[in-house]
C-alpha cells in the first residue's frame, strides 16, 4: 500500500499485512510513523518512547 | 491453589504500539480464527457505560506503557473483565521493590535489596550492601536509569541526580547487591505454570537487556533454573512472565526481576519456541490457573 509520509510527504510503502499500531520509518526523512488506521490507511507521527515503556 | 477462572469470549488484547511481540500474537490469534478485540488504553476512560462490553472478557495485557498497563488492568478487573496478567501481578512486576518483597516473602533467592527514599538513606543502604551496588528506580524498563555504583563518588553523583528528579516516585530508588555485574544472565519465560525455556543474554554493557543490544543464545536444559522461573512467576501471581536470573559466584541462582509483559523476540530467535502460540493457548484456554510456588 502506497501512502504519503505525514512529515515529509514522500511516498512510502506499507506492507499489506500491517497492523494498526505498528511503527514504520519513512525512508525519505527517517520519521517514525504510527499506523493509525489500516482501512483507510492513515499514518501519524509516532509517539516518543516514554520512560515507562517496555518490560 | 487459586481458584481456576473460566475464560470467556471474545478475547480482548490491550495495546497501543504493535511491536514484534504484538504482531506475532495478533497473527497467531488470526491464524486460529480468534477474533481479538483491540483495546487501546490511550483512548479508554472506563466510563460506567463501558462495563457491559468488558464484563467477562479475557484481556491479554500487552500495553507498552507500564503505568497504562497497570491502570488498565485494575480498571478491567473492576469492570468485570479478566486481564492476563491480572492487576496484582502487573502491579507487583511494575515495581521493583514490590517484586523484591514478594520474592523474599516466598523464599525465592533474590539479591539483597534496600529501599532508599532519600539520598542519605541511599548512601547508608550502599554502605550496608557494599560496593559494587546497583541503584534502580522503582519502575524502569529496558535497564533505563539502572546504575552500577562502584565507589562513593558515583553513589553521591547518582543519588544527587535522583534527588533532583521532579516526581516523588522517581526520587525513590532501591539499592541492590550487584551480583557478578557484567556477566551473562538468564531469561526464562513462563506461561501458565510451564517454563518454555531459558536463554542466556550477553552484552558489552553490564546490563543484558535485549533492547540494549544484548545477544542471546539458548541455555541448556537445567531443572533447577526452570523450577526457579516457575516459582518466581507464581510468587508474583503471573500467568505469563519473563524471569531474569543471574548465577552467584557460589553457583546458586538468584532472581533479579519478573516481567509481566514479557518481550520475547530474542527468546523466540534463540530457542525456536513459539511463545506467541503458548500465550494464545493460555488466553483461550477454558481455565487459567496461577500455580502456587512449590
Amino acid at each position: 500500500m502506497d501512502t504519503q509520509c505525514v512529515s515529509c510527504s514522500d511516498t512510502l510503502q506499507i506492507p499489506a499485512d500491517s497492523y494498526q499500531g505498528e511503527i514504520v520509518s519513512c525512508p525519505g526523512c527517517s520519521a517514525e510513523l504510527e499506523i493509525h488506521s489500516t482501512h483507510p490507511l492513515e499514518l501519524a507521527i509516532a509517539p516518543e518512547p516514554d520512560e515507562d515503556w517496555g518490560e | 491453589m487459586s481458584e481456576p477462572t473460566r475464560a470467556s469470549t471474545p478475547l480482548g488484547i490491550l495495546l497501543s504500539t504493535v511491536r514484534y511481540e504484538e504482531r506475532r500474537l495478533l497473527s497467531e490469534l488470526e491464524r486460529r480464527g480468534v477474533t481479538a478485540v483491540r483495546l487501546d488504553p490511550r483512548s479508554m476512560s472506563f466510563a460506567p457505560k463501558d462495563a457491559e462490553a468488558l464484563r467477562g472478557m479475557t484481556v491479554l495485557n500487552r500495553e507498552i506503557s507500564s503505568q497504562r498497563a497497570a491502570l488498565a488492568a485494575e480498571s478491567l478487573e473492576a469492570f468485570g473483565a479478566r486481564p492476563v496478567n491480572d492487576a496484582s501481578a502487573t502491579r507487583l512486576c511494575g515495581n521493583k521493590w514490590s517484586t523484591y518483597l514478594r520474592l523474599r516473602q516466598y523464599g525465592i533467592p533474590t539479591p539483597a535489596t534496600l529501599l532508599a527514599p532519600t539520598p542519605e538513606t541511599g548512601l547508608e543502604a550502599i554502605d550496608m550492601i557494599g560496593y559494587p551496588a546497583v541503584i534502580k528506580p522503582l519502575s524502569s524498563s529496558w535497564g533505563n536509569r539502572v546504575s552500577l555504583i562502584t565507589d562513593r563518588y558515583a553513589a553521591d553523583a547518582v543519588l544527587e541526580h535522583c534527588a533532583a528528579l521532579p516526581s516523588a516516585a522517581s526520587r525513590t530508588v532501591i539499592v541492590q547487591e550487584a551480583v557478578r555485574p557484567g556477566s551473562p544472565d538468564l531469561r526464562g519465560i513462563v506461561v501458565d505454570g510451564v517454563c518454555l525455556g531459558v536463554i542466556v543474554r550477553s552484552s558489552s554493557d553490564w546490563r543484558n537487556n535485549v533492547a540494549r543490544g544484548a545477544t542471546v543464545e539458548p541455555y541448556p536444559p537445567n531443572e533447577e533454573v526452570r523450577r526457579l522461573c516457575v516459582r518466581a512467576a507464581a510468587a508474583v501471581g503471573a500467568t505469563i512472565a519473563g524471569v531474569d536470573l543471574v548465577e552467584r559466584a557460589d553457583g546458586g541462582w538468584t532472581v533479579l526481576e519478573v516481567n509481566s509483559r514479557v518481550e520475547f523476540q530474542g527468546f523466540e530467535r534463540a530457542t525456536g519456541v513459539d511463545v506467541a502460540a503458548r500465550i494464545a493457548d493460555a488466553c483461550t484456554a477454558e481455565t487459567i490457573e496461577v500455580r502456587e510456588p512449590v
